[in-house]
């Protein structure tokens, strides 16, 4: 090299020079072990058990690629009728747009009242015995793994069509989601302060609300903002059975063939959702 | 002032008793205790002692010798296995709830992290030691504390030079000032005694001499009975009037402070 200036230029050659040679340079080392594990026998099967269930399902399913090619051009009828969106019952969408967020609302905050205690019994930390825990575990089991819908038809049965069923069945769902997370913050934040609360005689009470509640708060608002988000995707579906919201408009729309108004729906509830959203993740963005 | 002399009285500081008098009032008694972690050996083995009003005795032993053990089953934080824990003139052992909560009131514990809730201010964490006297909603924030409790509870913050941090959340304060909001919060309960396990061990050499000798001060000058952990052996002798050594699961020594020296307590730690 002639030029004997230390530029940036010349530094990084050198540092490549240097760093190529260690890679060039061959380092002794042991054979390391294979890449993969062989299957053992049991878990041979459950893959191939697996795949032939799948391919099974694929016809069970009906799935077929052709149907897909075929039904194109229905798609594109549905679209061509869709557009432009009729605004001919704006007014009572609108309305419904706004029930439908109420149920949303409603459900979700008296969701979250509810979870509250029902975490305190379910968490392994603040239970009073194995036995409540246990109860309190069935009954947010229960809210998680029946359907959304489900709990809707059998609030319809309860308290008869309208908005109040589908606000009940998201307050349901809202428990199964919260409730379960609610546990779960209460369980994981630092028990330091627990126990100094006990250590000075404090009852369980002035623990859980001076001590546990606030640690654990930036998760429950973070967990109930998920859950509203949830509730409104939810909500909109809810009027398919009678319990509310948009979802019924919409389907009498489809049923009638008025794509065109039918599309007014689609998109306001995509606005209702994308605003709700956004909303949402701002507010947890704040609190974090 | 009229409010300090008040609370003078009420932290027992006011009356106090001559020590000579006071010597034979036990505020802990230690019989017997022994405590194992499931299925493993004994951590501590058939350990009895006992510390007098006014005393200040401190806990030295090595890593894992059962200090934090020792300490916290004096308020049956840990449920010991056997043995007796008398502590200000009842038998905790068989204690129900609530009457343990009430013993557990009369005693201060200073953990060596300083347990506070993050996301409170450092006076609703004072306020939180008046749990300790006082019942239901009022005392878990300072926004629904009374105005005396309030008022108190600015005491004690001014007693360990934190007045002005009232508002300053706790988890924007240093170290040192967290185990001094602590401390507030210990005071708070107006204790009788006050246990603390390593209680300045997470602070660095200089905050932890400020906040220990400001801890001791406070506790002789309201007249507290004191038993603190270290492994500060300086802070062991030079804070207390008598040293437990715990070696093994047993007292290996227990002795006058002014007898002993740093080297004389390395035995402990071979
Ligand atoms: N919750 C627990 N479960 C099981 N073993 C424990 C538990 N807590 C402590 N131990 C064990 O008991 C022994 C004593 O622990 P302890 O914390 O009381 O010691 P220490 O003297 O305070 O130690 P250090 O000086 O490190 O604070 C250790 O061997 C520890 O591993
Ligand atoms: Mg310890």
């Amino acid at each position: 090299m002639t030029n004997p200036s230390i530029g940036p230029s010349s530094q990084v050659r050198e540092t490549d020079a240097i760093g190529a040679d260690a890679h060039v340079q061959p380092r002794g080392g042991r054979a390391a072990p294979g890449r993969f594990e062989r299957p053992g026998p049991f878990e041979f099967i459950a893959y191939v058990a697996a795949l032939a269930f799948f391919i099974v399902s694929l016809s069970g399913t009906e799935w077929s690629f052709i149907a897909f090619i075929e039904g194109i051009p229905n798609l594109v009828t549905f679209l061509s009728e869709a557009f432009p969106p009729s605004l001919k019952r704006a007014e009572q969408v609108s309305w419904a747009l706004l029930e439908t967020f109420q149920m949303a609302f409603v459900g979700t905050v008296m969701g979250v009242i509810l979870s509250l205690p029902l975490a305190i019994l379910a968490a392994r930390t603040l239970t009073p015995s194995r036995w409540i825990q246990g109860g309190a575990r069935s009954i947010i089991a229960l809210a998680r793994t029946v359907p959304d819908l489900v709990w809707a038809l059998i609030f319809v049965i309860m308290v008869g069509l309208g908005p109040f069923a589908g606000t009940l069945a998201i307050m349901v769902d809202t428990i199964g989601f919260c409730a379960r997370f609610f546990a779960e913050a209460m369980e994981e934040i630092d028990q330091g302060p627990q126990e100094a609360l006990t250590a000075l005689g404090a009852r369980k009470s002035g623990t859980v609300f001076s001590a546990v509640l606030p640690a654990a708060m930036p998760s429950f608002i973070n967990t109930s903002l998920f859950a509203l988000e949830k509730s409104t995707r939810s909500s909109v579906i809810l009027g398919l059975v009678g319990a509310g919201g948009i979802g019924i408009e919409l389907k009498v729309s489809m049923d009638m063939f008025e794509y065109a108004e039918a599309a007014t729906i689609i998109l306001s509830i995509f606005l209702l959702v994308l605003l709700v959203e956004r909303v949402s993740s701002h507010l947890r963005r704040k609190i974090m | 002032m009229n409010l300090t002399a008040q609370l003078d009285v009420k932290l027992g500081g006011g009356a106090m008793a001559s020590p000579s008098n006071a010597s034979r009032i036990q505020d802990l008694s230690i019989s017997s205790l022994t405590k194992s972690y499931d299925g493993q050996a004994p951590v501590l083995r058939d350990i009895s002692f006992e510390i007098h009003r006014g005393e200040a005795v401190a806990l030295v032993g090595a890593n894992g010798t059962g200090k934090s053990t020792l300490m916290r089953c004096c308020l049956r934080l840990i449920e010991p296995d056997a043995g007796g824990v008398k502590i200000l003139g009842a038998d905790i052992t068989g204690l129900s709830r609530k009457a343990l909560r009430d013993v557990r009131a009369q005693a201060g514990f200073i953990f060596q992290r300083h347990n506070l809730v993050p996301r409170f201010s450092a006076l609703s964490n004072v306020v939180h030691g008046a749990q300790a006297w006082s019942r239901g909603p009022r005392t878990w924030h300072q926004a629904l504390a009374s105005k005396a409790v309030r008022e108190e509870a600015m005491y004690c913050l001014d007693l360990v030079g934190l007045a002005d941090f009232a508002k300053r959340r706790v988890d924007q304060l240093s170290g040192g000032q967290s185990q001094r909001v602590a401390i507030a919060r210990a005071l708070m309960q107006r204790p009788r005694i006050m246990l603390a396990d390593e209680p300045v061990a997470s602070l660095d050499p200089k905050a932890g001499e400020e906040v220990m000798e400001l801890f001791v001060r406070l506790i002789k000058s309201q007249g507290l009975t004191l038993f603190y952990s270290s492994h500060h052996l300086e802070h062991a002798i030079g804070y207390s009037d008598r040293i437990l050594g715990l070696r093994g699961g047993v007292v290996a020594l227990d002795g006058e402070s002014n007898s002993q020296n740093v080297n004389s307590l390395r035995g402990l730690y071979d």
